[in-house]
């Protein structure tokens, strides 16, 4: 009998939660750590943003949409390229201006009076463009692919059933890009967004 | 309305993500890019070996621009570093063994240093080795190998061996050594900056000695 009471409330919290609220806005800042092509760039980058819409089916499974953009760069020092025929040197400032649109399907563990906690995946497409600095030159390559996006997080509110909160993510994105010119291929990055959300009604 | 004004402040923060490096992280060094004549530098074979003497002018530089285009030299008086660059590079050959002398000495080979301004070169590095047409030194009727068809505001160092004693049946003397040395305009201490350069372009031309 108590097992049921406990039901009970939880399903009336779940319908209050769905009714009170039909998607999500969020923005927030995203932290990249590149997996692929250490070479060209190896270093965290926090020049992140991503920004995106959820609506919610139910009070288990939802979709959105999502853009994504963050730079990425790193240092290579001075040293001396030998080729046939000759030699280059100089230092190179390595970047990489990463953008993403995916539509992605949630999943949400417990929709919780503050804690929402959920696993999604999404899939679109990437555009990296390739861009290295040397003194006054530069040299650039883009490209268009697909790209996939594992992610586990969780929506935190400051008070029970606000419609504002907060969000934290872990994720991974691999996207199939390849810059032959650059001789990269295949990015990939593990992910941590920090943001905010706006529940509407 | 409220929605699309999420959407328009997100997409502006989206934007701001853009990034490129500093200038002055940028204007650190020179580039320094140097090439040879396969025909005349190959495995087993290195016309350098051969030669003894070199020719060059040491008091001014060659200079070629599409914005001045009556300017034809730069001298110290112009520009601080023009002797002190020169110098390096004289020095950068006598040290690898070569003895500079005059024309009347009938020279192995001829040493040019321009200033080009308005030209691209690094963006292109396989273009064919041009040739200087009836004259191995100096700076009149002097031929390109490759330039750029769009505006580049760059400010080039060019030091460039010609072989005074291989002219073709059309009496053309082969470029065989190429520096470019760039962005003159950008490059921050742009005196020491240069000697610093030359000296590098040396350094990565192993095969630019007699011995």
């Amino acid at each position: 009998m108590r097992g049921s009471v406990i039901i009970f409330l939880m399903w009336i919290s779940f319908a209050a939660s769905a009714q009170l609220y039909s998607g999500a806005f969020h923005v927030g800042l995203n932290i990249l750590q590149p997996l692929s092509d250490k070479d060209y760039i190896d270093k965290t980058s926090a020049a992140g943003m991503r920004l995106g819409f959820s609506k919610f089916v139910n009070h288990k499974f939802g979709f959105g949409i999502e853009a994504a953009y963050s730079t990425l760069n790193d240092y290579i020092p001075r040293q001396t390229y030998v080729y046939d025929g000759g030699a280059f040197t100089t230092d190179f400032h390595t970047y990489l201006y990463y953008f993403t649109v995916m539509a992605n399907a949630q999943y949400y563990f417990v929709q919780g009076k503050r804690f929402i906690p959920y696993a999604s995946v999404g899939a679109g497409l990437a555009f990296n463009q390739y861009r290295i600095f040397y003194n006054v030159y530069e040299d650039m390559d883009d490209n268009t692919s697909f790209v996939i996006r594992p992610e586990v997080g969780t929506t935190f509110r400051f008070k029970e059933y606000s419609n504002f909160g907060l969000k934290g993510a872990l994720s991974y994105d691999y996207a199939a890009n390849e810059s032959k010119y650059f001789g990269v291929k295949n990015f990939s990055a593990i992910g941590f967004q920090i943001g905010i959300v706006l529940f509407t009604d | 309305m409220k929605k699309i004004g999420y959407l328009t402040v997100g997409l502006m923060l989206l934007t701001s993500c853009m990034r490129e490096p500093e200038s002055s992280e940028l204007a650190k060094y020179l580039v320094v890019q140097t090439e040879y004549n396969q025909d005349f530098i190959k495995p087993g074979e290195n016309i350098f070996h051969t030669y003894s003497t070199f020719v060059m002018v040491d008091d001014k530089m060659g200079f070629v621009s599409t914005r001045f285009p009556n300017v034809e030299f730069l001298t110290q008086s112009d520009y601080d570093f023009v002797i002190p660059v020169l110098n390096a590079v004289r020095d950068g050959f006598t040290s690898e063994g070569f003895e500079k002398v005059t024309e009347e000495d009938d020279p192995d080979f001829a040493v040019n240093v321009v200033v080009l301004q308005d030209f691209n070169f690094f963006q292109t590095i396989n273009y064919g080795y041009g040739y200087y047409p009836g004259s191995y030194y100096g700076y009149y009727g002097y031929y390109f190998p490759y330039v750029s068809t769009y505006y580049a505001n760059y400010v080039t160092l060019l030091v460039q061996v010609v072989d005074a004693k291989s002219p073709n049946s059309n009496n053309e003397y082969p470029i065989i050594w190429s520096a470019y040395i760039g962005d003159l305009n950008y490059t921050l201490d742009r005196k020491t900056s240069m000697i610093e350069a030359v000296e590098q372009a040396f350094k990565q031309s192993p095969y630019l000695t007699k011995n």
